[in-house]
């Protein structure tokens, strides 16, 4: 590791983080462990934890943080961070609405029917 | 007569017969579908139906209840980062059973696609405010009414707009014998 930390993200109310390796270790451990109480089947859990998983082995193989960027091609590591702590308020709140459920309620006859 | 056709087909050449119609774009037109595909196969309980329109734009039907729970979901999925909120309006088609269709917009960003989301109800009916999820959407909500003070239209946010009710004050069990009130007190009808 080379130790130069950038100076900003250029993004107003980013800070740059100081150790992301292990702050995005964390979180996604938290996520995988938080999809474990959805059933199997459903497609959130087969979905989340292909893309969780596949993150969390790049960020597990490249120490470099601007390679890893390069890598996972989702913008600078700290909207990574943000986007996998997003992720893990989804994963909880999904854990509580079920949505992998059958509909609910089937749309009234010609409710999406256009032109009338 | 021959002179005449000979005049109406050199205006033809000069001018440029193509048609003006959109060439259509199948990648495009796969991937939005592929992508609403995979919201229905996240929501199924909410996600009734998911169309691509021939503008290549991606829409997805869903019942009243599931606003707040498909919003949250493709604000914050990593697949699906639509963080903002363009649009929110209601379509009024008198002759449905359920009137109006909500229209929610929203655009990523990250990765520069579009959405928009449908739902519906009736005249009875509230549906869960979008608020939430998005603060974009206090101004699209707003109710708007008539307000005696100031004798003019005003559009407040929903939590704002309650009904103050006058009460008759005038019992004897209320009147302070001491109460003066200033001259400057509006009088209010």
């Amino acid at each position: 590791m080379a130790g130069v930390l950038k100076k900003t993200t250029g993004l107003v109310g980013l800070a740059v983080s100081q150790n992301p390796h292990e702050r995005l270790r964390i979180l996604y451990s938290k996520i995988l462990a938080s999809l474990q109480t959805i059933p199997k089947d459903a497609a959130y859990r087969t979905y989340t934890e292909q893309l969780i998983n596949d993150r969390f082995d790049l960020v597990k193989s490249e120490p470099d943080i601007e390679k890893l960027e390069r890598k996972i091609n989702c913008g600078q590591i700290e909207e990574v961070i943000v986007q996998a702590e997003n992720e893990l308020s989804l994963s909880r709140k999904m854990v509580e609405w079920k949505p992998w459920e059958p509909l609910i309620e089937e749309p009234p006859t010609n409710q999406w029917k256009w032109p009338i | 007569m021959a002179s005449s056709l000979c005049r109406f087909v050199r205006g033809g050449f000069s001018r440029n017969f193509s048609s003006t119609v959109r060439p259509k774009d199948e990648v495009t037109h796969n991937q939005l579908s592929a992508f609403g595909e995979y919201i229905a196969e996240i929501l199924p309980k909410y996600v009734q139906q998911v169309q691509v329109t021939c503008f290549n734009e991606l829409e997805v039907m869903i019942h009243p209840d599931g606003v707040v729970p498909v919003l949250l979901f493709l604000r914050d999925h990593t697949n699906a980062q639509f963080k903002n909120l363009t649009d929110q309006t209601a379509v009024d088609i008198p002759s449905r059973q359920n009137r109006f269709e909500l229209v929610y917009n929203l655009l990523s960003l990250r990765f520069n696609s579009r959405i928009r989301i449908k739902t519906y109800t009736d005249e009875l009916t509230p549906v869960d405010s979008a608020v939430p999820v998005h603060l974009a959407a206090n101004w699209y909500e707003r109710e708007v009414r008539y307000d005696d003070e100031v004798k003019r239209v005003v559009a407040e946010p929903v939590e704002l707009s309650q009904e103050f009710r006058k009460f008759d004050l005038n019992s004897p069990w209320e009147v302070f014998p001491a109460h003066r009130e200033s001259k400057d007190t509006p009088k209010l009808e």
